[in-house]
């Protein structure tokens, strides 16, 4: 019987850690002789060429072994790290990511593409008849001696002083034992003669290697193959118990008495700093001391490896969409919760009441719990764009360096899903339009390579997300009369500054000479403004010219469940979003006769125009004498909401309103009140977008 | 190549080392090294233009640093250590070899 095997594990940790080969990648390119890093590479395409293969996905693994065959001759020093490399395994990342696009569904892999990043690869390699492919070839396909794990080896290393009359490099064969995992070595020179008596032909150095590998200890022996007559070899595994054992790693003192390099006299002769007085008193060297010393940390490291391994082991993963029915169902139960207090308060029995504030708590707790699971730090979408950066930058040939902030900052992850386009457009518009070519910023003082800092920072209930660039700024005279030639705005139209950067949202909207592949057409930018609003989100642009602009969105940490100011007009309720309401005021009938007219109310002598919400619904029914105010900020201005009473502070479970709804533009969802009554959430941005609108168009354009 | 003078003083002897510093150079590297006799009080060490190293010349520079510092001769660095040295130096294990008493930034991976 065929035994069918959930791919999903492998794809879910594939797409994974092919993020993370690109961000080291990017950061390679930085630091190209970062051995770590390499190896850091390395591990990556290693992984998903062994799970591949364990998956059955047999293409990738062949894929992926042929490029880890090339980098890992970068691994070994052989292969210099250089922008074609990175290229290349860029490309091969994308090549990888596409079989698995293929094997979820999405189209085929171009396999001519394959080969040429192979084939690019191969011309990389040092040709030495095939050798060097070879010999990568075959260590990288090396079986691993232990399934368990990596252990811990000391390997002493003592070559005869006349080790070089043969032409062997001592360095090469550490060199080499750092190929085969993390490695530390320590040089004892205590044999060292002073200078006169020195044969500066000799070696007088031999060498504790404290090596963290999955090989054996045969492979280790290998490495001294060609010298084993000419030196003495010990190869020692620390004990697994000494790395596993939940007690301290052990003293330094101990280390030295177990491997007889001092006697338990001296030691207990010794007092703190143990390491100084025993070198002090002559009782032991100090590269004896550093090797011990070595020795501890390397065991003490391996340890912290397998506990931080065993952290990993306990996270489960969970597909999002039994995530999302969580989050369903216990925004069913606040709605549920809210009706029980209102039934207990009606009954007035105490111990349902009891009950039901306890309910209430728990409930409280479990929402929390359940939107914390949700909540993703930032940092996996800030590092796309280091590659789109990257990549645009080569491609109009500016140099431009992307840095980061607040990567640790937590969103829900519906957020995070849908924050990655309009981001990719505010980028791209600051590459495009932004920075200005390296010879133009050289004219104006500024340095070569342009800076875009995107930025994310916690700030009451929302987060900041910023993208600031040291570009060209924006003018706000040519968006203006760009806005009147394409009659987006009335000749006579007085804007603000701030407001005519904000015509950049505006659909169709470009001051671009000429439409470029990046950008240019006017029509992203108008997506980021729908995208944002829909999150419940809202935008705002600073730029000086010549400058730079900061591009600042503002959003809601979650969009499951809001706080709501709950308000009622005539018999229907509606929830305003609590986090943009300033204040609530009175309209009396003599504020109304001094407004003449117009929909104003003068709080403290600032007058705020507001929107009835009876006569924006074509709503029936009589307006109280006194009416309510709520006061927002939308989009940097305060505007009123016209409604009859203001009921106090709600709880609010977002549930989606379908297409079909008149206004349903107007409202981001609609919320189950505590007796069932549904009440509609306001989305006052594109409310007051929409009146205004209007009322131009009845005014015509004036 | 390896260049030492010693100032009009007598007591300051400057030792610029420059290019490849392998076996091939060991003998003259150890020459240069003895001339820095008891009357220099005060050796300043360059290594910036050094091309490359091995070990030799790593335990001939470990040999002198020691009797340097046990005559309580002053050593300083004049510029900075290149890359491939301090590369060398960490991958041989001499790294952290003498601690705080390395003037010269060179055990200690101390570049730039």
């Amino acid at each position: 019987m065929a035994v069918e095997i959930d791919t999903s594990a492998f794809t879910e940790e594939a797409y994974e850690l092919l993020s993370e080969l690109e961000d080291s990648l990017l950061e390679l390119e930085e630091r190209p002789t970062d051995v770590e890093l390499i190896s850091r590479v390395f591990r990556a395409m290693h992984t998903i060429k062994g799970s591949g293969a364990m998956f059955g996905f047999d293409e990738v693994a062949k894929f992926t072994h042929e490029v880890e065959t090339v980098f890992d001759m970068a691994r070994s020093g052989s292969l210099p790290v250089t922008k074609a490399l990175i290229d290349l395994t860029l490309a091969a990342r994308d090549q990888i990511r596409s079989i698995l696009d293929a094997s979820r569904g999405g189209p085929p892999a171009n396999q001519d593409n394959a080969n040429r990043i192979i084939a690019g690869l191969r011309a990389l390699a040092p040709q030495k008849g095939g050798g060097a492919a070879v010999a990568a070839e075959s260590k990288a396909s090396a079986p691993k001696a232990d399934v368990e794990g990596p252990h811990v080896y000391r390997v002493r290393f003592e070559p005869r002083p006349e080790i070089f009359s043969s032409g062997t490099n001592p360095l090469l064969l550490l060199n080499e034992l750092r190929d085969m995992g993390q490695c530390r070595v320590v040089a004892l020179t205590n044999a060292l003669p002073s200078l006169e008596d020195l044969d500066p032909e000799r070696c007088y150095t031999q060498w504790e290697i404290f090596l963290t590998t999955s090989q054996g200890e045969n492979a280790i022996r290998d490495v001294f193959i060609f010298v084993e007559d000419d030196c003495t070899l010990n190869v020692r595994l620390l004990d697994r118990d000494e790395i596993q054992e939940e007690a301290e790693p052990k003293k330094l003192g101990e280390i030295l008495l177990e491997r007889g390099d001092i006697t338990e006299d001296a030691l207990g002769k010794a007092l703190t700093p143990l390491g100084d007085r025993l070198v002090s008193s002559g009782v032991v060297p100090a590269d004896k001391v550093r090797a011990a010393l070595t020795e501890q940390r390397v065991v003490q490291e391996q340890k912290q490896q397998q506990s931080k391994a065993a952290e990993v082991d306990a996270v489960v993963r969970v597909p999002s969409t039994k995530l999302d029915k969580l989050v369903n169902l216990v925004g069913e139960l606040v709605t549920v919760q809210a009706r029980l207090n209102q039934i207990s308060g009606r009954l007035n029995n105490q111990n349902l009441q009891l009950v039901a504030e306890e309910i209430e708590r728990l409930t409280a707790e479990l929402r929390d719990n359940t939107m914390s699971i949700r909540m993703l730090a930032i940092g996996s979408t800030f590092n796309k764009f280091k590659r789109l950066v990257r990549d645009l930058s080569t491609e109009l040939g500016k140099q431009i360096e992307l840095t980061t902030a607040g990567a640790d900052t937590e969103l829900d992850k519906t957020v995070i899903d849908q924050l990655n386009d309009p981001l990719v457009h505010i980028i791209r518009n600051s590459i495009d339009h932004g920075i200005e070519k390296p010879d133009v910023r050289a004219l104006t003082g500024k340095p070569l390579v342009g800076q875009i800092h995107l930025s994310a920072v916690h700030s009451g209930t929302s987060v900041l997300i910023q993208v600031k660039d040291d570009g060209k700024g924006l003018d706000p005279q040519l968006l203006r009369r760009k806005a009147v030639e394409k009659g987006l705005l009335s000749p006579d139209a007085v804007l603000s500054d701030s407001e005519a950067f904000m015509l950049i949202f505006g659909a169709g909207f470009s001051t671009a000479e000429k439409i470029t592949n990046v950008s240019g057409r006017g029509v992203g930018m108008d997506v980021v403004r729908k995208s944002i609003e829909s999150l419940r989100g809202t935008i705002d642009v600073q730029s000086a010219l010549g400058l730079g602009t900061t591009i600042t969105l503002k959003l809601p940490l979650t969009l499951a469940i809001i706080e709501g100011l709950l308000v009622g007009v005539n018999h229907d309720f509606f929830v305003l979003p609590l986090a943009a309401v300033e204040e609530c005021v009175e309209l009396s009938p003599k504020d109304i006769a001094n407004s003449h007219g117009r929909r104003i109310v003068n709080v403290r002598g600032e007058i705020v125009p507001f929107i009835r919400i009876r006569e924006r619904f074509a709503m029936e029914g009589e307006r109280p004498v006194i009416e309510q105010i709520v006061i927002a900020n939308v989009d940097g201005r305060r505007v009123g909401f016209g409604v009859d009473t203001v009921i106090g502070q709600h709880q609010t479970v977002i549930k989606n309103l379908g297409d079909s709804f008149q206004y349903s533009d107007e409202f981001s969802g609609a919320t189950i009140l505590g007796d069932g009554t549904v009440a509609l959430l306001l989305d006052l941005a594109r409310m007051v977008r929409y009146v205004e609108m209007q009322e131009t168009k009845e005014t015509g354009g004036a | 190549m390896i260049d030492f003078s010693v100032d009009d003083t007598g007591a300051t002897g400057a030792l610029i080392l420059s290019g490849p510093l392998t076996i091939q150079h060991a003998l003259p590297l150890k020459e240069a090294l003895l001339r820095i006799g008891a009357e220099i009080k005060h050796v300043s060490v360059n290594l910036e233009q050094v091309s490359s190293l091995d070990l030799t010349a790593l335990q001939l520079l470990c040999s002198a640093h020691r009797d340097w510092v046990k005559k309580g001769k002053k050593i300083t660095r004049e510029g900075t250590v290149p890359d491939i040295v301090n590369r060398v130096v960490r991958e041989a294990g001499f790294a952290g070899c003498v601690g705080g008493e390395d003037a010269i930034g060179l055990w200690t991976g101390a570049s730039n």
